[in-house]
C-alpha cells in the first residue's frame, strides 16, 4: 500500500513554477544572440573567429569529395590502361601468330618438290 | 594545263614514296576486298601501340631480347581475309601491292607463283626494305584462291631475330621451324 501512495504521490500533477515560461525564453533569447563559434565552443575566450568552424567544414568536405572523385579517376584510369593493354596484347598476338602461320605457309609452298609446283 | 597535271601527278606520288621510304605499304586499297570477305582480321599496331606492347613482356629468358626488338620496331599491319568466292580478288589488286614495292628500297627475296589449267593461281612473295644497309622492314604476301594474307612489319628485324621470339608475346614457339 505505501508503495502505492509514493508512486501516486511521485506522479501526482504539480503545477510549474510561474516563472518557467519566462526563464525558457530568456534562455532561448540568449543562445540566439551568442555568436555561432560559441555554439560549439563553450569557452568564449579560446572561440576562434566566427565562422571559422563551418569554413573548415566546408573544406574539409570538399577535400573529402576531391579526394573520393580522384581514387575513383585513378581506379577508372588503371582498368582502361589495363583494357588498353589486353588489347594491345591480344592485337600483337594475333598479327604475329598470322605472321608466323604466313610464313610456314610461304616456306611449305617454296620447299614443295619442283614437279609438284607446275600442277 | 600540263604544269597543274605535273603536280597532281606529284602529290598523288608523294604519299607513296614516303611510305615506301619509312618500309611501310599503303594497304588502304584492300579496304574494299575486306568489304567482301567472309572472314577478316585486320591490324594496325603503331609505334605507341609497340610502346605499350613492350610492358606487357613477361619477365623470362627471352624478355630482354624481345623487348629490344620490340622497342625498334615502328609498326605491325596485317591483313588477312578469306573469301567465300574462290576469285575474290584478282592480280590486278596484287599487282596493286606490287607496284608499292616495285619503290626503291624494297628487294624482293622469296617468290613463289603456280597456276594451274583452270585458271587458278596462287603466289607467295617475302621483300626486305633495306635503307642504308640496314634493314627497314619486311613484307610477306600469301595469295591463294578465296584467301589472302599481307603482312607489313616496319622497323629494323630480320627473320632470325623474330625466330629467336618464339614463345613471348604470343609467338608460336615453332616460328623457328617456319622461318628455316
Amino acid at each position: 500500500m505505501n508503495m502505492d501512495n509514493e508512486l501516486r504521490e511521485a506522479l501526482r500533477r504539480k503545477q510549474a513554477p510561474a516563472d518557467l515560461a519566462d526563464r525558457v525564453l530568456a534562455l532561448a533569447r540568449e543562445r540566439s544572440e551568442r555568436p555561432p563559434a560559441d555554439r560549439f565552443n563553450t569557452s568564449t575566450a579560446t572561440a576562434a573567429k566566427p565562422g571559422t568552424s563551418r569554413i573548415v567544414m566546408r573544406w574539409l568536405a570538399a577535400a573529402a569529395v576531391l579526394a573520393v572523385t580522384a581514387g575513383g579517376a585513378e581506379r577508372y584510369y588503371t582498368r582502361q590502361q589495363a583494357a588498353e593493354a589486353a588489347r594491345v596484347e591480344h592485337e600483337i598476338r594475333i598479327a604475329l601468330q598470322i605472321t608466323s602461320e604466313t610464313l610456314a605457309r610461304v616456306q611449305s609452298k617454296i620447299s614443295e618438290p619442283a614437279d609438284n609446283a607446275g600442277r | 594545263m600540263k604544269a597543274t597535271l605535273s603536280i597532281v601527278v606529284l602529290s598523288l606520288l608523294i604519299p607513296v614514296a614516303a611510305s615506301a621510304q619509312d618500309g611501310r605499304i599503303n594497304l588502304s586499297f584492300l579496304d574494299r576486298l575486306g568489304e567482301r570477305a567472309s572472314e577478316k582480321q585486320e591490324i594496325i599496331i603503331g609505334p605507341e601501340m609497340l610502346a605499350n606492347g613492350q610492358a606487357l613482356i613477361r619477365p623470362g629468358p627471352k624478355a630482354d631480347a624481345a623487348k629490344q626488338i620490340v622497342s625498334e620496331l615502328k609498326g605491325i599491319y596485317v591483313r588477312s581475309y578469306e573469301f567465300d568466292d574462290p576469285k575474290a580478288y584478282s592480280m590486278d589488286d596484287i599487282n596493286a601491292i606490287r607496284k608499292q614495292l616495285s619503290q626503291p628500297g624494297w628487294v624482293k627475296v622469296v617468290s613463289n607463283e603456280e597456276k594451274d589449267k583452270g585458271g587458278q593461281w596462287e603466289l607467295q612473295e617475302i621483300y626486305f626494305f633495306q635503307q642504308g644497309g640496314k634493314m627497314g622492314g619486311i613484307f610477306l604476301m600469301n595469295a591463294e584462291p578465296g584467301e589472302l594474307q599481307v603482312i607489313n612489319i616496319v622497323g629494323p628485324i630480320d627473320l632470325a631475330k623474330l625466330a629467336a621470339l618464339g614463345g613471348v608475346l604470343g609467338i608460336p614457339n615453332n616460328i623457328e621451324n617456319s622461318l628455316r
